[in-house]
């Protein structure tokens, strides 16, 4: 960015409000996701042209609170206080009005200039209500915008208001918390403002409250001063007997009544009116509700939108893969006429081969994650996991394991990774390490197309069927692994939990276009970085070491002599036997050579233990290839058979016709695929989840479960014929 | 106000599981189980005097509308939400 940055906004609100949306209407293609250091929390930011200059807009994760149960709580409140933005827009579901000020109210306490865009304003007259937006802004004393998000209502407005607020220092609102806390606070604020205790920083009064909310990060950061932490430990203590003794609660729901009392207080000042003669109609969200989330019709319905998404996204998606493909085989033609020797073999068979291998399933994976992003931002996501918790409870799981298992892969295309960092949300750890365990066994992105390359080859007018199949099998290997392991190794009771369903919204185009691209930017940058490096490992250790002169030369001699020979034969039959038998011999020459390879003679030393499950060598290199990143199990495969083999063949066709390949050993190899151990990356984030433990534990567990159930597959197809 | 005894809670009192579909009623008290999960449900908006309607409860998940906006808990939160 040359510009100079003139100012940040933060956009901050409830999940559901509208906040990405908001984002999406300001920036536009202008942003960047990344994380938050060290954490798994979304980081997006985009930047603005403003009559004054360029502006940063920061998009914070959605919350419903400033507490310090939650990342993304913390990241949102360690922004505003750390990074200072000049003023924040707080987006307000409007149709919501009294549960989304709660964080504004919040926002207000810590004293940064807030600007509230009332989203959805178009959705309150079918709800019967309507909002007084100026009386609103005056008893809180902020900018009031009315914005459609959707359809790009006043979000221009927002932001000016937000630039150009009247607020230009930081003024903490004071609302009272009744008698038993007021006088409390006072003495806590008192003393934090005479030891000048990071009042700098925080302001006093908002980290009293803090601290009398039992919030653990702010009680730790008064470590740093025994003296002032003994002082306001022994005052929180007393208020808290105190009102456990008389009042039968602890301060921190005190505190959360006095909020909404607050909030009631301005909204009963004719802010909202609600006609109650309109107030008893089912609105369209309940009504689709009915239907969708019925009892039996419910999961009926969901198994269908499943099963439809894959369909279309095969259907769909074979054609723009046919184009990468050719693309690819194009490219790798072209490299044909480069002089032959290592570094032809280098671009063709390590990176073309390995590279295209992954890049030619982009077209799949992003008309799949257009499928994914439109269930999750129509709302339907939601209600997934409402009628999935049901059947998780059997399990010893939790309605919000949900939502790491759906990351993971439970709709193939996710990723283990923050598909484990997302079970970080369930708070009984017996349960989190349930999912954290069984999230690996979902089909991520990198899994898909090795069952897409086994589907088309052996089952070839079955895909879709073939991709529905294996994602149920992924669904009950977790399943019934994760009941096993709560009835022994984790046993324990189950913990509550609670989410909010949104209303039903049709997605906006920008969004979800968006959305689909950030996910597939990340799996392209992934095969364009740490797929290629592990790539051209694995074609170095599939051509070192180099065959050996003597078992080399007299192969090469034997080609050397038909060769010459061909050039000097007439007669059209036996030119055809000779280019024949140079083609075998050239075959057996590259055969020698792999076998005799690094990765060669690994293959072959688990080959007796792995034939049982039907893995020839080649598999095994490509399988071991798989733990560094699935990704890679693809590109092996096609790697060592692009060594083996250089006829023009889409590469399923060579699979399907190779030697020691039948379905036997394709449905052997997929349910091992599925269920062995996770990628490399997954079991870093395991163990730092869980502990290194827990991670060889799912190392050692998953392969063998899944070796196990491979060769059982295999011995009975085989037996059976097929 | 915020909470109520177990013993209180032993004979007669309705819980949220009590509501049916449809049915609307004003929470009362929570009964402290969980603490943590309690302020949760005090940031989705469920304190006591907040009027609560069931939309569906059938064996799993309930399913609320609170301050107009549609909520899903388990039901053992639902165990721990009294209502009148």
């Amino acid at each position: 960015m040359s510009e100079p940055v003139i100012a940040t906004i933060a956009l901050a609100g409830n999940p559901n409000a509208g906040k990405t949306t908001l984002f999406n209407a300001l920036t536009g293609s202008r942003q960047h996701v990344g994380n938050y250091p060290g954490i798994t929390v979304e980081k997006k930011e985009g930047y603005v042209d403003t009559p004054a200059g360029l502006t940063r807009v920061v998009d914070l994760p959605g919350t419903y609170s400033l507490t310090a149960y939650s990342q993304e709580e913390l990241v949102a409140r360690d922004f505003l206080i750390h990074e200072r933005p000049q003023s924040v827009i707080n987006v307000l579901d409007a149709t919501s009005l009294e549960r989304n000020l709660y964080l504004t109210v919040q926002f207000l306490e810590i004293g940064i200039p807030v600007t509230v865009a009332l989203n959805m304003v178009d959705a309150l007259e079918a709800k019967g209500m309507t909002i007084d937006s100026q009386r609103l802004a005056s008893l809180m004393n902020v900018p009031v915008v009315r914005t459609v998000a959707r359809s790009d209502k006043g979000v221009r407005e927002a932001l000016d208001a937000a630039m150009n607020h009247p607020q230009k220092v930081w003024q903490p609102l004071h609302i009272s918390y009744g008698p038993d806390l007021d006088p409390v606070l006072q003495e806590m604020t008192d003393l934090i403002k005479e030891r000048n205790f990071l009042t700098q920083t925080y302001p006093p009064r908002w980290l009293a409250l803090k601290f009398l909310e039992n919030d653990l990060v702010v009680r730790q950061l008064f470590e740093a001063d025994s003296e002032l932490h003994r002082n306001m430990r022994d005052m929180a203590d007393d208020v808290a007997r105190h009102c456990e003794k008389t009042l039968k609660t602890q301060p921190e729901f005190i505190v959360a009544d006095y909020r909404y009392g607050y909030i009631a207080s301005i909204l009963r000042q004719g802010v909202l009116t609600i006609q109650p003669d309109l107030q008893g109609r089912a609105d369209l969200s309940d009504k689709i509700d009915s239907v969708l989330t019925h009892q039996l019709a419910g999961p009926t319905i969901m198994l269908c939108v499943l099963y439809g998404l894959f369909s279309v996204t095969f259907a769909i998606g074979q054609v723009p893969m046919g184009w990468v493909e050719s693309f690819f085989e194009w490219l790798s033609a072209l490299a044909m006429q480069m002089p032959g020797g290592l570094a032809r073999s280098l671009i063709v068979d390590g990176i073309i081969a390995g590279v295209g291998g992954v890049l030619g399933f982009v077209p799949l994976i992003l008309i799949m994650f257009l499928g994914i992003t439109f269930l999750e931002d129509s709302g339907y996501m939601a209600r997934m996991a409402y009628m999935l918790d049901r059947v998780f409870r059997i399990f010893g799981l939790h309605g919000s394991s949900v939502v790491p298992f759906i990351i993971s892969g439970g709709i193939p295309g996710g990723c283990a990774v923050p598909g484990v960092m997302a079970a970080r949300t369930l708070r009984s750890p017996k349960e989190k390490l349930a999912t954290l365990l069984t999230a690996p066994f979902m089909v991520c992105g990198a899994k898909v197309p090795v069952f897409i390359l086994l589907a088309a080859a052996f089952f070839p007018q079955h895909g879709a069927r073939v991709m529905f199949l294996i994602t149920l099998a992924g669904w009950a290997a977790a399943l019934v692994v994760a009941k096993l392991l709560r009835s022994s190794v984790i046993r324990g009771p189950s913990t509550p939990f609670v989410m909010e369903l949104p209303p039903y919204r049709m997605p906006t185009a920008t969004g979800m276009v968006l959305h689909t691209w950030e996910r597939g930017w990340q799996y392209i940058k992934k095969a364009g970085t740490v797929i290629l490096a592990i790539s051209i490992l694995i074609w170095a250790m599939m051509t070192f070491p180099a065959l050996s002169v003597d078992l080399a030369a007299p192969i090469e001699a034997q080609i050397e002599s038909l060769e010459t020979r061909l050039a000097s034969e007439p007669v059209e039959e036996i030119r055809l036997a000779l280019q024949n038998d140079i083609a075998e011999l050239s075959l057996r020459l590259k055969e020698e050579t792999l076998a005799n390879s690094l990765a060669g003679r690994m293959g072959r030393a688990i080959e007796p233990v792995t034939a049982w499950a039907g893995f020839d060598w080649r598999t095994n290199i490509a399988l071991v290839g798989g733990i560094a990143a699935k990704e890679v199990i693809v590109s092996t495969l096609a790697t060592a058979h692009a060594l083996g083999d250089d006829q023009a063949q889409s590469f399923s066709e060579r699979i399907a016709s190779a030697p020691g390949w039948n379905t036997s050993v394709a449905v052997s190899l997929m349910i091992f695929v599925l269920l062995y151990s996770p990628c490399f990356v997954t079991v870093v984030a395991i163990a730092r989840e869980a502990s290194w433990g827990w991670a060889a534990f799912s190392v050692v567990f998953n392969t063998s479960f899944a070796f196990a159930l491979a060769v059982a597959a295999y011995q009975l197809g085989m037996r059976m014929g097929w | 106000m915020f909470f109520c005894k177990l013993k209180d809670t032993a004979n007669g009192v309705r819980t949220l599981c009590d509501l049916k579909d449809g049915e609307k009623a004003v929470v009362q008290c929570l009964i402290k189980a969980q603490g943590c999960h309690l302020s949760k449900l005090a940031a989705m908006g469920i304190t006591p005097g907040t009027q609560i309607e069931m939309i569906s409860n059938s064996s799993g998940p309930l399913m609320v509308l609170v301050r107009s906006s549609r909520l899903c808990l388990c039901r053992s939160l639902g165990k721990s939400i009294v209502v009148e």
